[in-house]
């Protein structure tokens, strides 16, 4: 009895969790690729209004940046696709805390450019079965989200915890950084291009693409975050 | 004024707006916290507003729907004269929309020249 009240709970969070991800779907079409297909339309009517060659040259280099943004796009929609579709193999035993501190020897510049420091308190033999590229992905995405979003008022700290749970352990990353406004940005924080801090450099990949690993492996994500205090994202994969 | 942060979009209303009628000159701010901000200036040092308002939906800081809420909360908001532009396909946000009493009209993207004078017109 309990089994299948578990089983039925299980099955009603991957409908809920499908559910959502067709409606992120809906909104990544109508925002980020018919933006652009109709910028292409209002394009070509201007193009067909006009006989002057320069104008239409001008044209011509707005729909190459259109078709470009749209290329990027599809490309990145496509991935979300490959991510979740290969993540039935390649899982491997990885020895959690060795596997963090070697994926954060690879950003060693930019955490020492930074004066990062970083705590990995995590336990010596914590195995996780997981797929490594995916893992790798997450944890340097994560890592330096903080390290970009640092705040200038103090030295940056990150604390790397883990908690381990009935077949299941979640990983917290925690930042004192410039944290998030989340009334204004819960609902976004893991959409496709978007981004928070007026920062003219940021894509709005990053979590988007952190979000789709994790879900690719089964897991789930969440943050808490503070404006002015910093954040703590917290994913839970299971085993 | 257009509340757009797609920068070929608002260059190509420019030129559609430049072939309609010269005379008329278009603002662009690029999220709804700085146009929020804009428009508070304004009011109090009582200038003109804006006579269009063409205001996005996806955008970064404040998004469209984020604006209106904002809007919603201010002495001035039956001055402005806005209208949503966007992309969306979503039955749910073009219903969402007309819940606002400050929208006039949810205009969708792509915008023809006709559809453009129509509005412009109506002042």
């Amino acid at each position: 009895m309990k089994k299948a009240e578990n089983e039925i709970s299980k099955l009603f969070t991957v409908t809920k969790n499908l559910n959502e991800r067709l409606l992120d779907f809906t909104h990544i079409i109508s925002h980020n690729i018919r933006s652009n297909t109709s910028n292409m339309t209002m394009i070509l009517d201007l193009i067909e209004a006009t006989n002057d060659q320069n104008e239409k040259d001008e044209y011509f280099q707005l729909l190459k940046e259109c078709n470009f943004k749209l290329t990027d796009t599809i490309y990145y929609l496509n991935e979300t696709v490959n991510i979740q579709l290969s993540s039935k193999e390649h899982r491997s035993k990885l020895n959690l805390k060795l596997e963090i501190e070697k994926i954060l020897l690879g950003i060693n510049a930019i955490v020492l450019n930074n004066k990062a420091h970083i705590n990995i308190n995590i336990p010596d033999f914590f195995e996780i079965n997981t797929i490594p590229s995916y893992f790798e992905s997450i944890i340097l995405n994560l890592v330096t989200n903080a390290i970009k979003y640092k705040s200038n008022e103090r030295e940056l700290v990150i604390d790397i915890d883990v908690e381990n749970g009935n077949s299941q352990f979640s990983i917290f990353i925690k930042d004192n950084g410039l944290g998030i406004n989340m009334a204004r940005n819960k609902d976004k924080i893991f959409g496709m291009y978007k981004t928070f801090h007026g920062n003219p450099d940021a894509v709005g990949l990053g979590l988007f693409m952190t979000k789709n690993h994790i879900e690719a492996l089964g897991g789930t994500i969440e943050v808490t975050s503070e404006v002015g205090c910093g954040s703590e994202f917290k994913f839970t994969l299971y085993e | 004024m257009i509340i757009d942060d797609d920068s070929i979009f608002v260059f190509v209303i420019k030129k559609i707006v430049s072939k309609i009628n010269n005379r008329d000159e278009v603002i662009n701010i690029k999220n709804g916290f700085d146009a929020l901000d804009f428009l508070t200036k304004i009011a109090v040092e009582k200038k003109q507003f804006p006579d269009f308002i063409f205001l996005d939906l996806n955008m970064p800081m404040l998004d469209g729907w984020q604006f209106l809420e904002e809007i919603e909360l201010l002495s001035f908001k039956n001055e402005l004269n806005i209208y949503i532009v966007s992309s969306t396909i979503d039955e749910r946000e073009i219903e969402k929309s007309k819940g606002y009493k400050t929208v006039k009209q949810f205009v969708p993207k792509p915008i023809t020249q006709d559809d453009l004078a129509t509005i412009l017109n109506k002042e």
